[in-house]
């Protein structure tokens, strides 16, 4: 086996020993990933939503078993076997649990690199010179793959090993070696070992795979039959460079992952602290640091974590989301002393924090402070948006994200949906458009004052739908001198079809309702209303008081 | 004001002015139907309707209002870009045609489905023509005030013939006020106030789908719609009494409605329908023309001999046609097929008009009438006064040219393509439904997939529990409720298949037209029953593939045979013919090769030209659905004595052994039996044809019933008849139309069965079209004992051909055989080979024809290049080694002097391993989509006796009873809606087809299989019933993993193109190869 070419491959050292490559290849990963670890034998499959459907994206072993497979549409899935369980694709969360897997491994090699031909489901190692570690290399696979299988996300799931000299000679064994045990192949014996697999195992392209099976060349020998310049001639030149790389004839170099959070700021202690007060002055400086790199970068963090990992390796993590991305080291120091004062009692340093991280992992461009407009005479003061958010930021951070709400307005017809208590944390709807919103009712019709409940009063009206003559509310009889109405609020009818349990069937979205402005002798404003239409609906329809004007 | 308008309160009656239909798409929440019958249900005086930019639901309002005795006025609603809204009702004819012409103008600038009109356009048509408009204020008291708003409404209100504003109780919060409001800009304007509910529905309770269409609209949930949907329920038309009551402080707006109605006088009945006139010869009239051509038509038929009979016959036609004037509709149809004849397009007239002996004559329909006994006495009737109708199939790939000849002959102006109204049906009304409930993904692909095609039912309880979910979950049912209302709303307008309507004046003065998805289309906006309803005569101008394959073997035998045929003179009757028809022979026969037509011939046994027009109607869902057909059979066959209900149904059902099968004679029975005028029964006929939903047919079902019954008829055959009937109004033959279609059985079998090779050629070069695929037909033309040779790169023509061999002329398949092929390139292919001779080579293939690198592999694919010593995948390694500017494009200098650059592309591909018998038969599949090599199921015919599985020829011999495992690939699967979760496969293999049923428990348990399996053995009883053989299904188990034996080696290519599964499936498993993807044989 000839060394490689040193021009082709400047980021490889010097080939002082052997170079060891393993492969690593996870079947069933999206499907594995996502499931529980004791449901991982049901049949389950991934959904994406693509044009003309809903089709599969990936299947488990059981679910391929059953005539699953990706491609197939949603519908055909669940004819054959309908009692499938289904979720959507969420690549992305995939894709963590792959990385998460990966940080994982680096315990047993620091270049852990992601599979360039199998990005979603493979992982490439360079194990060169790791193996003695572990008392060789089989060991040291059979480490990994029980420390694997005891890890809470690789309980049952599929994986497929396999260590040789070359990565494509280990990726060919990982993905078509045959079954899922670990594969080693001795030094130099890379083409042997390759030789009888299928051509796909040369990660070639899609178009050479077809062309490779309608000319009946089936394994990497039938290829390798062939003179060399016959193949180029007709596949171009990869397939050639991909058996040269797998026999160790041409180099190879993988990549490992990118470091992860660009704004993060770390210490490492030389000597472990337990006292919270001495972790909240490490964390005031850690805060200071990130705000410099923020603030150079013209970052502001939407999000803050900090990691605390003690001495026996457990770790604590504290999330604090700003309502406003911010760089102000002051204002993210006084969000962690907040926290930490409400942390107090469940405080557990143990034997004592070692390390501790803080990081922004969502960040946006810092706007500019922008400074009110001189608005000539108009003098309007623009709403501080960054004091505001610090503000609002402490107070989440004090009282918890639950208990920091604001009134939300919401397109209900029926008065006392039209307005609702949200988290602070979650953005306001926007408005509807000015078509959308054209059966909105104008503010100047609505009272002012809404009781939390309408309240059942006595009325004499006249049927089927005059105003009222007078009215009891709290025991007062009331005489009205002037009415307006009715304004008809149908009840949201969907709702009704749709609460299932019969007790959801308040009087609330009961019936239609008549609402009308009343004033009484007085000179009070009421805003009451007659439950359900004479006639359509019932035959005794009840009335409600159900706000007053001021 | 009237005597007759005041009510018994005293009143005067009310009349809503502003209702909307479902034709205003998502937004009305009722039929044209269903507003009229209300309207007449509450005593209104009148009804006007007006739809969106469109007059397309008036007519259906003003056929139901004629029903219901409900004065109707038509009308549209003119939305502008801008936003302002206003209902215009013409006065007269003229204003009518004013309106029509104003949409036209807003439609045609507009892309398809919309209307772009603006404010000057309203000014324009209020100048010119008297309407009566209404103006819709906007909903918002702001807006009533804005500038804007009186800006717009002014200059209309100057130039109006008449101009109201209209006052809408909408029950908000300042309805007074927004009362006082109008009234006082209609003071300052001088434009007076109008009393109406804006009705969006007939009746409160369809709120809910409304606010639903309001969801769909805006593309959101009822969850989110927030003030997009309605505050009440209460657009709805309201009974006088109420109107009365809530206008009492406008009693100006309650009179206002009695000038709108004395203004407008126009009714739909007004537009007179002329008929094109100039077009024809202008000496003569057009019934002077009409004789002189079908006299002269008749003497070319008979050679100078008509008989007696059938002058009778024609002088009788021709003085009816006189008498009713349709002499200028028969001559056109005339022109338009005179036409096609000169451009050689093979065409033939169906219709209850078409098989009259005029049209014989004339040379529209090629069925003799006298081969027919009397069939058309009444194919126009003087007294039901209606139109004749006339379809005119031509060769589907030429109609084209009959379309734009109609255009060039009478313009776009006065010629247009009549409309189809696209509804909902079931899977698109759940799919919508689903949306606006917010049902997720999930459930809602569960839901459709149990939602069988384009049903008008929405799932059952049993299929939402078969899709796994609850139907009583509130939010599933709430889905199905609201789908089960939409289905049959239209939801858009599209341009009918061929109905083309042509007019003596301006088109567009009678009806708007609107431009069509297709380019340089154009179509107005009624469809054929609209037409109908007003007597307005259209022409269908439709595609038959059938005619295309007739026309391409009548070209190869005077070709190839010398023999010159056109329809009329296929020789008659013959008997070896039918012999062939008996046995069920009939693959690629028109019509009567369907698995339902092929069990029923040999029960059925044509013998002559009258028992193939009933073979083809019998097979209908009228027939079955009225159970008539088994009656008809046993008399038939003589097991039941042919009697007749009464003497006068003998007149009626004397022909069809007393069993009615044409759709006329079950309209006849209505007359005979249970006393309907004729003018009825065509009502009954219409009703079920068209306004299927409201409810009349019922009423007419219990007449027509008890009218039988009181008349002394059985109440079950009384019964049976008004099944037949309902069946007949979905999918009804007449007997013309089979008489037509009949003709072309016999012509399509006679030419199958002397001329198969040439028959055989026609159909694949027509495809798609029919039942069958090319392996199929191909396998037909071997039985019968056609040669059938491979597409060959030195011998094949672009299509299927015919080639003279020692002893017979066989058949050549054609470069469109191969899968992917342009017709460009098998074009080039031919035209190099006969400029330079055979090809050598790939190289000089590549070269002399230029054929691109992908084209190349393709011919290599389908094995082309086997003559020149090159299996396919030595030709694919050759063709991989040409340089790719040699692919690209020949190089013209090398051509010139015969020079070969390069070379040696097939060296080395010795070392290629050869395809296994198995393969080859599968690439052929994949390349030709059949092979003439072998059958897949003959290469495993080791396996298949190890598995003990027969061949499909012994359950044509099996005895019924007997318990059989057979073996094959399924061609077919069908699960009609109909058959109530029954699967019917068909399998095949190399000794003939075999028909399988599955019942619904064997479904069940075998569903895998039933769904998946392309190779599938079966164990079940043999059900033998006449000469039809099923074999019904105990065990079902899947062989497809044989097929991947058939392969030297896992491939997991793509493999099209043999059956598929229920439905399209695509595997792309990178590493589990477990099943080629086979496409399905239909």
């Amino acid at each position: 086996m000839s060394a490689p070419p040193a021009h082709l491959t400047p980021d490889l050292p010097p080939p002082s020993f052997e170079r060891r490559y393993l492969a690593l290849w996870f079947p069933y990963w999206h499907t594995d990933a996502s499931m529980v670890a004791h449901e991982r034998a049901q049949p389950f499959v991934l959904v994406t939503q693509q044009q003309g459907g809903q089709r599969l994206a990936a299947a488990n072993a059981a679910a391929q078993a059953a005539g699953l497979a990706a491609g197939m549409t949603l519908a055909d899935a669940r004819a054959l076997v309908p009692c499938v369980q289904t979720a959507m694709l969420d690549a992305a969360a995939s894709a963590r649990r792959l990385r998460r897997c990966a940080a994982s491994l680096q315990s047993f090699t620091p270049w852990v690199g992601e599979d360039r031909f199998a990005p979603q489901d493979g992982l490439m190692l360079d194990v060169s010179g790791c193996a003695h570690l572990f008392g060789g290399e089989r060991k040291m696979l059979a480490e990994m793959r029980a420390r694997f299988a005891r890890s809470n996300q690789g309980a049952g799931v599929g994986l497929s090993m396999a260590l040789a000299g070359t990565p494509g000679a280990a990726w060919g064994l990982a993905h078509y070696g045959g079954g899922q045990g670990d594969i080693i192949v001795p030094p130099g014996h890379e083409a042997e070992a390759v030789l009888e697999l299928p051509v796909a195992a040369l990660r070639l392209e899609a178009a050479q795979l077809d062309l490779c099976r309608r000319l009946g060349l089936v394994r990497i020998a039938d290829l390798a039959r062939f003179p060399r310049h016959e193949i180029t001639r007709r596949f171009g030149a990869l397939p050639i460079l991909r058996m040269e790389q797998a026999f160790g004839q041409a180099g190879e170099s993988v990549n490992p992952y990118l470091p992860p959070p660009r704004f993060q700021a770390i210490r490492n202690l030389a000597q472990s602290v337990t006292q919270i007060e001495a972790v909240q002055l490490l964390v005031d400086a850690l805060c200071t640091t990130l705000a410099a790199q923020l603030h150079e970068a013209g970052r502001g963090a939407q999000a803050l974590d900090l990691l605390l990992t003690r001495s026996d390796n457990a770790r604590l993590r504290l999330h604090v989301p700003l309502a406003h991305p911010s760089a102000d080291a002051a204002h993210m120091a006084r969000l962690f002393a907040e926290r930490f004062a409400r942390l107090q009692s469940g405080f557990d340093a143990g034997f004592g924090i070692e390390t501790l991280v803080l990081m922004a992992q969502r960040h946006a461009p810092l706007a500019p402070p922008q400074d009110a407009l001189a608005l000539q005479g108009r003098g309007r003061k623009s709403v501080p948006v960054a004091a505001l958010a610090r503000f609002a930021d402490r107070l989440v951070s004090r009282l918890g994200a639950r208990a920091v709400v604001r009134p939300v307005s919401w397109p209900s017809h029926i008065p006392e949906r039209a307005a609702s208590l949200q988290s602070l944390t979650i953005a306001p709807p926007d408005k509807q458009d000015e078509a959308a919103a054209n059966d909105s009712p104008a503010s100047a019709t609505r009272p002012l004052f809404l009781l939390c409940a309408p309240e059942p009063i006595e009325v004499i009206a006249e049927i089927p739908e005059g105003a009222p003559f007078r009215f009891r509310w709290r025991r007062v009889l009331h005489e009205v001198v002037a009415a307006q109405g009715p304004e008809r609020i149908g009840a949201e009818w969907w709702r009704q079809a749709m609460s299932a349990s019969p007790d959801d069937t308040a009087h609330n979205i009961a019936g239609t309702r008549d609402y009308f402005r009343i004033e009484d002798a007085n000179g009070h404003r009421f805003w009451l209303y007659r439950d359900g239409l004479y006639g359509r609906e019932t035959l005794s329809p009840r009335w409600f008081m159900h706000g007053v004007f001021p | 004001m009237s005597a007759a308008a005041i009510n018994e309160h005293g009143d005067n009656g009310f009349a809503e002015l502003a209702a909307m239909s479902n034709f205003s798409f998502l937004q009305g929440a009722s039929h044209p139907q269903e507003m009229v019958q209300q309207a007449a249900a509450l005593g209104y005086r009148a009804l006007g309707l007006a739809d969106r930019n469109t007059l397309a639901g008036v007519v259906r309002a003003h056929a139901a209002a004629k029903e219901a005795g409900l004065r109707f006025l038509p009308g549209a609603r003119l939305v502008t870009q801008c936003g302002f809204e206003v209902i215009a009702y013409p006065c007269d004819r003229d204003a009518y045609a004013a309106l029509s012409q104003c949409l036209t103008r807003g439609n045609r600038r507009a892309t398809k489905g919309d209307c772009l009109l603006t404010m000057t356009d309203l000014t324009e048509l209020a100048k010119q023509a008297a309407l009566v408009w209404i103006v819709i204020p906007p909903r918002r008291n702001e807006a009533i005030e804005a500038a804007s708003f009186r800006d717009r409404l002014a200059p209309l209100a100057a130039c109006a013939h008449q101009i109201y504003l209209l006052l809408t109780p909408f029950y908000g919060a300042d309805d007074a006020a927004r009362f006082n409001l109008l009234q006082t800009l209609a003071d300052w304007l001088g434009v007076p106030v109008l009393a109406g509910f804006d009705a969006l529905y007939h009746a409160p309770e369809r709120r809910p789908l409304q606010d639903a269409m309001a969801c769909i609209r805006a593309h959101c949930t009822l969850a989110e719609a927030g003030f997009r949907l309605a505050a009440n329920a209460e657009r709805h038309l309201k009974p006088p009494a109420e109107a009365q009551r809530l206008f009492a402080d406008h009693p100006d707006a309650l009179a206002a409605i009695d000038r709108v109605l004395a203004a407008c006088n126009f009714s739909l009945d007004e537009l007179a329908y002329q008929y094109p006139k100039d077009a024809f010869d202008p000496e003569l009239t057009p019934q002077a023309l009409l004789e002189k051509l079908t006299w002269a038509g008749a003497r070319a038929r008979f050679d100078g001999a008509v008989p007696a009979r059938l002058r009778d016959i024609l002088r009788h036609e021709l003085s009816l046609i006189e008498q009713l004037s349709y002499a200028p509709y028969f001559l056109t149809v005339h022109d338009v097929v005179r036409f096609a004849r000169s451009r050689q397009i093979l065409c033939q007239g169906r219709g209850s008009a078409a098989n009259s002996a005029v049209c014989y004559c004339l040379g529209i329909t090629a069925v003799d009438p006298s081969r027919l006994d009397l069939l058309f006495e009444r194919f126009i009737s003087a007294e039901r006064n209606e139109p004749p109708d006339i379809d005119v199939d031509f060769e589907h790939e030429r109609r084209e040219e009959i379309i734009q000849y109609i255009y060039r002959k009478y313009g776009r102006h006065r010629a247009g393509i009549a409309a189809t109204v696209i509804t909902y049906r079931s899977r698109s009304a759940v799919r919508e439904m689903a949306k606006v409930i917010g049902l997720s993904d999930d459930i809602a692909a569960a839901l459709l997939g149990v939602s069988w095609g384009s049903g008008s039912h929405p799932p059952s309880r049993a299929q939402v529990v078969e899709a796994g979910l609850d139907p009583d979950a509130p939010d599933i049912a709430l889905t199905l409720h609201l789908a089960a209302q939409i289905i049959g709303f239209p939801r858009h307008l599209s341009q009918h298949v061929g109905g083309f309507v042509i007019t003596n004046d301006r088109l567009d003065t009678l009806v708007p037209i609107g431009n069509a998805a297709m380019a340089d289309r154009t179509f107005i906006e009624w469809d054929k029953d609209d037409l109908d309803a007003l007597g307005m005569l259209k022409i269908d101008v439709l595609a038959l593939g059938m005619l295309t394959a007739i026309r391409r073997s009548f070209d190869l035998i005077a070709a190839h045979y010398g023999r010159v045929l056109e329809l009329a003179s296929v020789p008659a009757e013959d008997s070896a013919v039918y012999d062939m028809l008996c046995r069920a022979e009939s693959i690629g026969v028109f019509q009567v090769e369907s698995r339902a037509q092929m069990a029923m011939l040999p029960r059925l046994k044509p013998r002559d030209f009258y028992d193939l027009v009933i073979e083809v109607a019998i097979v209908r869902p009228g027939p079955i659905q009225g159970d008539m057909v088994h009656p008809y059979l046993r008399r038939r066959n003589g097991e039941e004595a042919v009697a007749f209900p009464s003497q006068e149904l003998e007149n009626v059902l004397g022909k069809t052994l007393g069993v009615p099968l044409f759709q006329e004679q079950a309209m006849r029975i209505a007359v005979v039996a249970a006393g309907f005028t004729p003018s009825e029964a065509d009502r009954l006929r219409r009703a079920m044809a068209t306004f299927r939903k409201t409810g009349i047919i019922h009423e007419f079902g219990l007449r027509l019933v008890d009218g039988m019954v009181g008349r002394g008829y059985e109440r079950d055959f009384a019964e049976r008849c008004f099944k037949q009937i309902e069946g007949f109004g979905e999918y009804g033959f007449p007997e013309s139309h089979a008489a037509s279609f009949a003709l072309l059985v016999y012509v399509s079998a006679w030419l199958k069965h002397h001329y198969p090779a040439a028959f055989c050629a026609a159909l694949i070069n027509s495809q798609p079209m029919g039942f069958y695929a090319p392996a199929q037909l191909v396998a037909e033309a071997k039985r019968q004992g056609v040669s059938v040779l491979p597409v060959c790169i030195n011998a094949s023509d672009i299509e299927a051909d015919l080639e003279a061999q020692q002893d017979a002329i066989a058949l050549r398949l054609g470069f469109n055989q191969i899968a992917g092929l342009t017709r460009a390139d098998a074009e080039a292919l031919v035209a190099a080979r006969q400029q330079g001779g055979a090809f050598d080579s790939v190289s000089d293939c590549a070269l002399r024809a230029g054929l691109g690198a992908a084209a190349l592999e393709r011919l290599a694919r389908a094995d082309v290049f086997a003559m020149l010593g090159l299996s396919r995948r030595q030709a694919l390694w050759a063709v991989r080694a040409l340089a790719p500017e040699q692919k690209a494009d020949a190089l013209p200098l090398f051509v010139a002097q015969g020079v070969r650059p390069y070379g040696a592309e097939e060296a080395g591909s010795d070392n290629l391993p050869p395809l296994s018998p198995g393969m080859e038969v599968l690439e052929d599949y994949a390349a030709l989509r059949l092979s003439l090599k072998n059958h897949p199921v003959a290469l495993l015919r080791t396996q298949m006796a190890k598995a003990r599985a027969a061949p499909l020829k012994t359950l044509q011999d099996a005895p019924s009873g007997r318990q059989l495992r057979v073996a094959g690939l399924v061609v077919c699967r069908q699960r009609p809606g109909s058959a109530k979760g029954v699967v019917f496969l068909t399998l095949e293999d190399e000794t003939g087809n075999g028909n399988i049923v599955i019942w619904p428990d064997r479904f069940e348990r075998f569903r895998r299989v039933a769904i998946g399996a392309r190779l599938v053995q079966i164990e079940g009883r043999v059900q033998r019933n006449g000469a039809v053989v099923h074999l019904v299904a105990e065990r079902l188990h899947d062989m497809s993993d044989l097929l991947l034996d058939l392969m030297a080696q896992p491939a997991d290519g793509k493999l099209t193109d043999l059956p598929k599964p229920l439905r399209p499936k695509r595997q792309t498993g990178r590493r589990t190869p477990r099943e080629m993807a086979w496409r399905g044989v239909e």
